[in-house]
């Protein structure tokens, strides 16, 4: 990790600058959420994709918006309905009656952070169409490949309680995240502040993040997760435990083994996030149960509670 | 042996083999009737009818010696008439002499019995078994000189239920006849034991108790003394687990560093089980560690920092690969004070009072 910081000129304090004020900038965002936001982050340095199931106005769209902005990259959003097709978020191509010939206009998936909320209230067809831009940072309109953004990231939201009228996400779309999570209500002394704060404030001016990250320390930031270390017990503790989800009576779908590099680049950059160049079995069990809540199936009511248990059940390598 | 020409009368009421010997190996199976000595002791009294006859027509060929005579009515003197004279008068002649099958007896001697109880006070049992008869008829009592084979418990073969006998068990003993005519034995030999009657098991648990109780009467002090140290051991049994697991601990300060930090958190996590608080297995050493400055108490505030320190040592002793450096934070004269401190700060009786503390936490709850 440190000969990839000096490689890309960057030295580990500037990483670690960088890193606080991402976070800053997104706790400023959403207040009150400091765990959120650490694991947002972490799933950004692990270049996966984010499910946030929760309840509308819990700030979904304000955090999507402020890590495009912190990042520097482009933002789209897409309202998922049941009418939405394929092409609405890929892009199509249309005849230009001037060159005579036919032109690609690129969808919402050619932006660097894509929010598509309520994704579970479009159809599986056009759910489908984000298959292949998430697991390939690319996709294919009419036999040609177009490829996506480096720092290409899905933010989708679902409504937890209204279903009806909705299509759940099929598991192979739900593998494709990398955590699910759930914001949930703010404390009240930062709904004071946020109060506060909005008085005398236009509403673009109260959402406006300031550009905090460039490109380049993303990206070097990104592979410096990659190389960090995992050694041999911590390893075999991912895989025990990934082995429990799969043997487990209240689960009918334990962890896939793309879940499991998942799981595990995430306990990379959580541990990334704490300054450390190796990971430990506390990082694997902190980033456990949002990375299991996105693949596991079982009662999502019983769901945090088998985790806890799989995870109680295992003796972590302590020698 | 079904052969009723092999035998003869040899005295009435006894038959004898005539004119054979039997065969080496030759297996006997006898049948006996046993008479519990303490039964009978029980139901004698001056009251009751004594039922050991007492006999007038003690052979007169034979005249005791007079101060023979004299220490049978000592030994059997002040009991109550019947067993328990007889009693007596054994256990005082088993006590009085010593059995030696080697001392010799000189035809010369004119009264042996004499000799052997008043003089010699050692020799063959036959003596003995000659001086009972002979003390038993001088104060009264029927009895008779008995010879044969001496069954020796420790020779009774458990496989075979049999107890294999030589020309060296070849014994003497003597008899005393009830009044109803039956006559018991009795053994005057030291060394020599009667065949005790059968117990059940519930008897033989009492036996055991009563000889155990005798035991312990013998040896009260000592056990006191056992019992104390046992007692105090057990009540001390963790302080004496932490105080050896301490010393060897101290022998791993000369190891490397990763080692010495392992060696610490083993004797850490040892403590804390001790006190009954343990390191949970889904906890990792470190995060143990740091979620014990939470139970920092005014007394090891500062220990909170080093605690921390001491977390981060434990994530790299533990998880870092072998290649990795020591975090700059640290170096390794600052890590080898780390594990001192932290074994100095958090002894068996601070995680004992972590212990205290979440217990009644719990209960409050």
């Amino acid at each position: 990790v440190t000969q990839l910081i000096s490689r890309n000129s960057h030295d580990r304090q500037t990483l670690a600058d960088a890193v606080s004020a991402l976070r800053d900038a997104l706790n400023t965002a959403l207040r009150g959420k400091a765990d959120v936001v650490d694991l947002v982050i972490a799933c950004l340095l692990a270049r996966g994709h984010l499910l946030i199931e929760d309840l509308p106005g819990l700030g979904k769209t304000t955090l999507a918006k402020a890590l495009a902005a912190a990042i520097g990259g482009r933002f789209a959003r897409v309202q998922c309905t049941p009418d939405l097709l394929p092409g609405d978020i890929t892009g199509f191509r249309v005849f230009d009656q001037k060159t005579r010939e036919f032109e690609f206009l690129p969808g919402p998936v050619f932006a660097d952070v894509l929010l598509a909320d309520e994704i579970n209230r479009t159809t599986p067809r056009t759910q489908s169409a984000l298959l292949e831009a998430m697991a390939e940072r690319q996709v294919t309109v009419d036999n040609i490949r177009h490829q996506l953004s480096d720092e290409f990231m899905v933010i989708a939201t679902q409504n937890p309680i209204e279903l009806h009228g909705t299509y759940p996400l099929p598991e192979a779309q739900l593998d494709r995240f990398a955590i699910k999570l759930r914001i949930g209500y703010p404390p009240a002394d930062d709904e004071r502040a946020m109060l506060e704060s909005a008085v005398g404030q236009t509403r673009e001016a109260s959402a406006a993040t300031a550009h905090v990250m460039p490109r380049d320390v993303l990206r070097t930031m990104q592979q410096a997760v990659a190389h960090v270390a995992v050694t041999p017990p911590v390893r075999d503790y991912v895989l025990r435990l990934a082995h429990k989800t799969r043997t487990h009576p209240e689960v009918t779908l334990g962890v896939s083994p793309r879940g499991l590099l998942t799981w595990q680049r995430l306990a990379q950059a959580w541990s990334f996030l704490h300054r450390r160049d190796f990971v430990t079995p506390d990082d694997v069990q902190q980033v456990a149960r949002p990375t299991l809540e996105a693949r596991l199936g079982i009662d999502p009511d019983a769901c945090r509670r088998v985790i806890e248990s799989i995870i109680e059940s295992e003796p972590v390598p302590s020698r | 042996v079904n052969q009723q020409s092999f035998f003869g009368w040899a005295a009435y009421g006894q038959i004898r083999m005539v004119g054979r010997s039997i065969p080496n190996g030759t297996v006997i199976d006898s049948e006996c009737k046993m008479i519990d000595g303490a039964a009978l002791a029980s139901s004698l009294s001056v009251n009751h009818q004594v039922p050991i006859h007492a006999s007038s027509d003690a052979p007169s060929a034979y005249q005791a010696d007079a101060a023979v005579v004299e220490l049978a009515r000592a030994w059997s003197g002040g009991r109550e008439p019947g067993w328990p004279q007889v009693d007596a008068l054994v256990r005082s002649l088993r006590a009085h002499a010593t059995h030696d099958r080697a001392y010799p007896v000189t035809e010369e001697c004119p009264d042996v019995v004499a000799h052997f109880l008043l003089e010699a006070r050692r020799g063959p049992d036959y003596l003995f078994a000659s001086s009972a008869v002979v003390m038993l008829r001088a104060i009264g009592f029927q009895a008779r000189l008995v010879s044969g084979f001496y069954a020796a418990p420790d020779h009774f073969d458990a496989a075979s239920r049999h107890t294999p006998v030589t020309e060296e068990d070849v014994h003497f003993w003597a008899e005393v006849r009830l009044a109803s005519g039956t006559w018991v034995p009795i053994e005057p030999t030291p060394g020599y034991q009667l065949m005790e009657p059968a117990l059940s098991p519930a008897q033989l648990a009492i036996a055991a108790l009563r000889s155990l109780a005798a035991w312990a009467r013998a040896h009260s002090l000592q056990l006191v003394f056992i019992g104390a140290f046992a007692l105090a051991g057990y009540r001390m049994r963790h302080a004496i687990q932490d105080l050896l697991a301490t010393l060897l601990w101290l022998m791993s300060t000369r190891l490397p560093i990763r080692r010495r930090v392992v060696s610490t958190i083993s004797l850490l996590e040892r403590r804390s089980r001790l006190a009954g608080c343990g390191r949970p297995r889904s906890v990792t050493p470190p995060a143990w560690c740091a979620a014990l400055c939470a139970h920092a108490s005014e007394s090891t505030r500062a220990g909170a920092d080093t605690l921390r320190a001491f977390a981060a040592l434990a994530e790299w002793t533990l998880y870092a690969p072998s290649d990795r450096r020591l975090p700059a934070i640290l170096d390794p004269n600052t890590c080898g004070l780390l594990c001192n401190q932290l074994v100095r700060d958090l002894t068996l009786g601070h995680f004992r009072s972590i212990a205290r503390e979440r217990s009644s936490g719990a209960s409050r709850k």
